[in-house]
């Protein structure tokens, strides 16, 4: 799965996750989810759930802090680098 | 004696540090981490907090200047789950002073968050209290899930661990089921203290994967009123494992009344725990008879000495017990059942209508998941409105059914559907947040 297939399967996530805000769907990629959308813990411990299901990763213990998670493009990020680390190999 | 403002993760350095300020004379401001920082000075400000010690990292984020007047003592900040070592044991020193030990701020759902003075006596003799019921030995280990500038978590867990020695595992807590799970199975924890909200998710999570938690002996559950699905469903899925509900509230130390063996027959919050004493009174201040509503009254022996600002949240109604603005009755067996907030009782046309029991009947009877009950005013009628959560718009067949079960006017007259109710972090519905149907 390349970075933007990963991006756009998590932004249709992110969009339920935060349907309440009314947040623009092309404004995801953008925005940060803590300072413009009030992600609060249990919205971040949510994220981290169904980040982890929807692409079959763990998030390392040390990137389960909030700031890791502030944009799409930080989340991608992490999830393309567990990505290729089960598989071997790091698409782009 | 001073005050001096602690603000971090939960981390071996912050026990130390809290012990450290105790030890010193101190008095410890907890002000939970996740406080934009702006609000957290002007609530030292408030509390006249001459120094803060602060986690590493959480004073570069922001921006703002800051006052000449506090102290930032920046300390280190691991991200680690780990046993608490004996070292941390040995500096603690057993206190029963009525000098200040702490000042918590509330996590109430209305208005803005109080400080909370206690003092040592208050702490530690709650603590004793829990100590009686829990019974913690030489084999258990208790796994701190929440926040420790939280009353609960600070009374009910760490000082318990402290005072008796018992194994106490350190971790981050803003993290998912799975990693919480995972470490009860790795550190062979027996208690855990949660709120509904981590419960539920926990509950969820155990359903999806297996993990070896046969060393949990008993889940002790707090800080708002555990839903009868979520009981049920939580009983079901951690079989075996002992579900206690325990009730409180941070001026009464915490602890006031806890389920234990002998007193859990339905989703109560128990009976009083040692040297406290319940009643259930009207609003005129007379008890009211066994088995009806009213509000909750407590004398305790580790009441709060007052809150920073002053002032008192609710008058009390009955011999200066102090008032809890819960509204609760005694089932049969004597176990409290507390029912909702005082502020949350609706009078129509001269009827009292508690929100929690209406909502209760739809949630048991319908389709319905979770719901709110709102009291609407137009020009010409007051009447009751349904929020509601589902997968479809609630059939006609079940309103009619609800005809059957409820008073007339407990019956809502409108209902809206909504994709989810607002809550905060502890699950507790927030009542006054508007909503969008």
């Amino acid at each position: 799965m390349n970075r933007t297939e990963i991006k756009n399967k998590l932004i249709d996530k992110l969009a339920i996750l935060f349907e309440n805000t009314n947040i623009d769907y092309d404004l995801l990629e953008y925005i940060d989810l803590i300072d413009d959308l009030g992600m609060d813990s249990i919205t971040f411990i949510t994220i981290i759930v169904e980040i982890e299901a929807l692409f079959g990763i763990i998030v390392p213990d040390e990137k389960l802090q909030m700031d890791y998670f502030k944009n799409v493009c930080d989340i991608v990020e992490i999830v393309a680098k567990e990505l290729a680390g089960n598989s071997g190999k790091e698409e782009a | 004696m001073s005050r001096v403002a602690l603000i971090g993760e939960n981390s071996l350095e912050y026990i130390e540090k809290l012990i450290h300020i105790w030890n010193s004379g101190d008095c410890a401001v907890l002000l939970d981490w996740r406080i934009p920082l702006q609000t957290a000075i002007e609530m030292m400000r408030e509390a006249d907090v001459y120094k803060c010690f602060i986690e590493d990292g959480l004073l570069e984020k922001s921006n703002i200047s800051f006052p000449d007047h506090i102290e930032f003592v920046e300390f280190e900040k691991n991200i680690v789950t780990t046993m608490l070592p004996q070292e941390i044991y040995d500096k603690f020193q057993h206190n029963y002073e009525t000098n200040e030990a702490v000042v918590i701020y509330s996590s109430g759902t209305t208005g803005k968050s109080k400080g909370i003075i206690l003092s040592h006596y208050a702490i530690n003799t709650n603590a004793d209290a829990i100590i009686d019921y829990m019974q913690p030995n030489d084999n258990d280990c208790i796994y701190i899930a929440k926040t420790l500038s939280h009353s609960s978590t600070l009374t009910g867990e760490l000082l318990v661990a402290l005072k008796t020695r018992t194994k106490l595992v350190i971790a981050p807590t803003i993290v998912p089921p799975r990693f919480v799970l995972g470490n009860i199975e790795k550190y062979k924890v027996s208690i855990i203290c949660l709120n509904p909200m981590l419960l539920s998710m926990y509950a969820q999570e155990y359903q999806r994967r297996q993990y070896d938690i046969r060393s949990l002996k008993t889940i002790y559950v707090s800080g708002s009123v555990l839903s009868d699905k979520t009981y049920s469903i939580a009983h079901d899925v951690f079989c075996g494992i002992n579900i206690y509900n325990v009730y409180g509230l941070s001026e009464a130390g915490p602890r006031v009344s806890a389920q234990t063996i002998d007193c859990c027959k339905s989703n109560s919050v128990g009976k009083a725990i040692r040297g406290v004493d319940i009643v259930i009174v009207d609003e005129n201040g007379n008890q009211v008879p066994w088995g009806e509503r009213g509000i909750v009254h407590i004398k305790v022996p580790s009441k709060y000495s007052g809150y920073i600002s002053g002032g008192e949240k609710h008058t009390s109604l009955f011999n200066e017990y102090l008032n809890t603005g819960d509204v609760g009755y005694f089932d049969t067996n004597e176990e409290l059942h507390i029912v909702g907030r005082i502020d949350d009782v609706i009078i129509i046309d001269a009827h009292k209508i508690y929100p929690y029991d209406v909502e209760k009947a739809i949630t048991k009877n319908t389709c319905v998941t979770e719901c709110v009950i709102l009291k609407c005013e137009t020009e010409d009628n007051t009447f009751l409105e349904c929020i509601y959560v589902s997968d479809f718009e609630l059939p006609l067949e079940d309103k009619r059914r609800l005809s059957n079960l409820l008073m007339p006017y407990e019956i809502p007259k409108h209902y809206s559907r909504t994709d989810e109710l607002p809550k905060n972090n502890n699950g507790k519905l927030l009542r006054n947040k508007k909503l969008n149907s």
